[in-house]
């Protein structure tokens, strides 16, 4: 039973057709995903998996760095937790509000290595999916790193 | 492999005979000495097996092996039959010829009745042993281009040709990318592999990519001129259907330390379920290779354009009966 916060990302425009989303969730300290394709699933939330173990300082980190991106309209944001574990990367256009019509495009990536044996190399095998989203789902993503940094103090 | 000979068909007679491996239908063209085609591809084509090819091929060079005056092969699965007939001790004659009859059935329409009905068809040919031995070869290749290819150096599948490009340096993690390009189907699918799960985009789950856009040969000589010419980032692919590749070969074009280069495969999940979709969701997944891994998948993307060219290619092969007539 899930307790803790949770967030689900969709592409603005094709989630209808393709049921293509991110799920992450923080429970127990530790964050969980699933990546949900209608072609598999890979996701840690299964038994026995332990999830990905986050200190404040890192949940903290990842925010200041997503919220000076945003707010100072960077055209290309990378945040990641300090294990190289997971990364948020969003291309955010050149003027840093987003391509036409508002939209962001997101990187959510996963360095299978980092995760696996806890070695921190950049150069690893990654998994990589990318949507297109408005700058409310981006928010939803701080509001959800937020809530989890509340409750993990 | 022989190709199409101009047929001299004003003023001998002629067969020419078509094979398109990947229907495994066989035309037939009877041209006798006036031009007139008798036979219409279009509307009568035979369905020869590459099983029942290679049994006409077999009788017919054991025949000519054994010297046999009458060698007489026929189709078991569609109304084809070779007669060649050396009319002297298996030599041919003096100057090696023999007398080759092709024979077929066809459907026919009755010009005043509304009916149809069955006709037999045949021409004999007087040709030299060069004939022969490309009828022969032509037999060969299209046995041989309606069986599965398997390429040396890969994993032979149930009906094509794969690639497993696992993480060299994590070959623990259980990590890779696993193609399989069927031959029967010309269907294409894709394996990421990750420790949590995999995606699997293939006819299986639903994906239908149209691949004849998916240019094989191009993508080989991108990736080919990209290391020959060292450059640190060679990235081809086609969009429609968006299949990617990038490989990032380091700053001097010669790989990272221990000869490293990071192979990249994006793919686009929703316009492989819905094609013609804009790329947008893709899914992509990295491992690293050696430069052996890198040739390997430029093996496999040369064993898919012969997949390609040996089935849809059509084999030709035309024969005109020589100038020296029974």
């Amino acid at each position: 039973m899930r307790t803790g916060p949770s967030l689900r990302l969709q592409d603005t425009k094709e989630y209808y057709r393709s049921g293509l989303y991110i799920e992450l969730y923080h429970d127990s300290q530790a964050l969980f995903f699933r990546i949900v394709t209608p072609l598999g699933v890979i996701t840690n939330d299964r038994q026995g998996e332990t999830g990905l173990v986050l200190a404040a300082a890192e949940i903290a980190q990842l925010i200041t760095t997503l919220e000076e991106g945003l707010c100072g309209q960077l055209p290309i944001i990378v945040a990641r937790d300090s294990k190289f574990r997971f990364a948020f990367k969003i291309n955010a256009g050149a003027d840093g509000d987003g391509y036409v019509g508002g939209i962001f495009c997101l990187h959510f990536e996963l360095n299978l290595l980092a995760i696996c044996t806890g070695n921190p190399e950049e150069i690893a095998p990654t998994l990589s999916i990318t949507m297109f989203v408005h700058r409310k789902e981006l928010d939803e993503v701080l509001a959800f790193l937020l809530f989890v940094l509340q409750s993990s103090e | 492999m022989p190709q199409s000979d101009p047929l001299d068909t004003q003023k001998r007679p002629s067969v020419r005979i078509t094979y398109y491996a990947y229907t495994a239908l066989m035309t037939i063209d009877f041209r006798p000495a006036h031009g007139e085609v008798l036979f219409c591809p279009q509307e009568d084509c035979l369905l020869l097996s590459a099983t029942d090819i290679g049994k006409i091929m077999t009788e017919i060079q054991e025949g000519l092996r054994a010297r046999s005056p009458l060698i007489d092969t026929a189709s078991d699965e569609a109304n084809f039959r070779i007669r060649i007939n050396s009319r002297s001790c298996g030599d041919g004659h003096a100057q090696d010829m023999y007398t080759v009859t092709f024979e077929t059935e066809f459907l026919v329409k009755w010009a005043r009745e509304s009916g149809t009905g069955v006709a037999t068809r045949s021409l004999a040919l007087t040709v030299t042993r060069h004939d022969m031995d490309r009828l022969l070869a032509f037999l060969q290749d299209v046995s041989v281009a309606s069986i599965t290819p398997i390429v040396h150096g890969q994993a032979p599948t149930s009906c094509g040709v794969s690639i497993s490009l696992r993480d060299v340096l994590a070959s623990q993690l259980a990590v890779s990318i696993d193609i399989n390009y069927c031959c029967d189907t010309f269907s294409l699918a894709i394996f990421f592999n990750t420790p949590w799960g995999a995606i699997e985009v293939s006819p299986r789950t639903g994906a239908h990519w149209d691949l004849h856009s998916l240019y094989s040969d191009d993508m080989t000589h991108a990736i080919q001129q990209g290391l020959s010419e060292r450059l640190p980032l060679i990235k081809t692919g086609t969009v429609d259907p968006f299949f990617y590749v990038t490989i990032d070969a380091g700053k001097d074009g010669q790989g990272y330390e221990d000869n490293i280069f990071l192979f990249t495969l994006e793919l686009d999940v929703v316009g492989a379920l819905d094609p013609g979709t804009t790329a947008e969701n893709i899914i992509s997944l990295m491992v690293r290779q050696d430069r052996q891994g890198i040739q390997s998948f430029l093996e496999f993307l040369h064993a898919i354009e012969c997949c390609r060219a040996l089935r849809i290619k059509p084999h030709n092969l035309g024969i005109t009966a020589c100038g020296e007539e029974e």
